[in-house]
């Protein structure tokens, strides 16, 4: 089990993350903004695998297997996103 | 981890029961395959989603992530209490979670009454059927995650913790991708 002082460590972090995505949101609608929102969501649902759920300590199949659909969400997020740049 | 729990094989190597990371796992690619669905549909009618976009409140889903996210870590305290054998503080710190919970789901509904009352309804076009199943399925595992933890609340052993707090963190995953895709990326 991680510490409290680590999960209140990645708790804080989730929310800074969650206040700069919403900051870079409403300050511009730029390819930048989107790439910082996007990147906060994927960091914070690292820090619940890694902190809250404690998967740090997990095999690194496991590691793999959450790796793998985050990336893959971001990616299909992402690159419609920049589809829908190009076709606009 | 239990004797019955035993031969699962790797996801024994995971917190909790076993049955519910397969439901965890059949719930990420559920949402995933929501994000995609959400994604191509921005790509097809990309005048209707900007249009209907700004009519979200992109403060009202940060505060529900805050919420969560607080929740979520209550949720992961009441497992550090349970496993250091404090049953007391393990039902308060799960009492609190629920209740960050209860607020999450008061903000959604308030959320869902201001825009019916604005005419945006499930039909009215695919953004908003989109918005609504996606938000609407996620809040009803919520519901489910509170109806879980508070049965657990009266039969608090660790692996039953485990399982509920694992169940929580998922819901708590499947908002910080859903919060940046449906709010705040245009």
């Amino acid at each position: 089990m991680p510490s409290a002082f680590t999960l209140l460590r990645a708790w804080g972090l989730m929310m800074a993350l969650t206040g700069l995505s919403l900051w870079a949101a409403i300050s511009d609608q730029s390819i930048a903004s989107t790439l910082a929102a996007m990147g906060a969501g994927v960091l914070k649902a690292v820090l619940i695998l890694w902190a809250y759920l404690n998967l740090r300590r997990s095999p690194s199949g496991w590691k793999a297997v959450f790796g793998v659909f985050l990336i893959a969400i971001a990616l299909i997020v992402l690159g419609a996103f920049w589809v829908g740049k190009i076709v606009k | 981890m239990s004797d019955d729990t035993e031969n699962w094989g790797a996801l024994s190597e995971l917190p909790g029961n076993p049955l519910m990371w397969v439901l965890i796992l059949s719930e990420l690619m559920v949402f995933g395959a929501f994000f995609a669905a959400f994604s191509v549909s921005r790509v097809l009618h990309p005048a209707m989603f900007l249009a209907d976009q700004v009519r979200l409140d992109r403060l009202v889903g940060g505060v529900n992530t805050m919420l969560l996210l607080t929740s979520g870590l209550a949720a992961a305290l009441a497992v550090n209490a349970r496993g250091m054998g404090d049953i007391r503080r393990c039902r308060l710190w799960l009492g609190g979670a629920a209740l960050l919970g209860l607020g999450f789901l008061g903000v959604k509904l308030a959320e869902y009454s201001d825009k019916a009352a604005q005419g945006f309804g499930i039909e009215t076009d695919t953004f908003w059927t989109l918005f609504y199943l996606m938000t609407g399925f996620h809040a009803a595992h919520v519901v489910l995650g509170l109806v879980i933890m508070a049965i657990v609340v009266w039969k608090p052993s660790l692996e039953n913790v485990e399982t509920c707090v694992s169940f929580w963190h998922m819901v708590d995953l499947i908002w910080v991708l859903l919060y940046p895709i449906v709010y705040l990326i245009r």
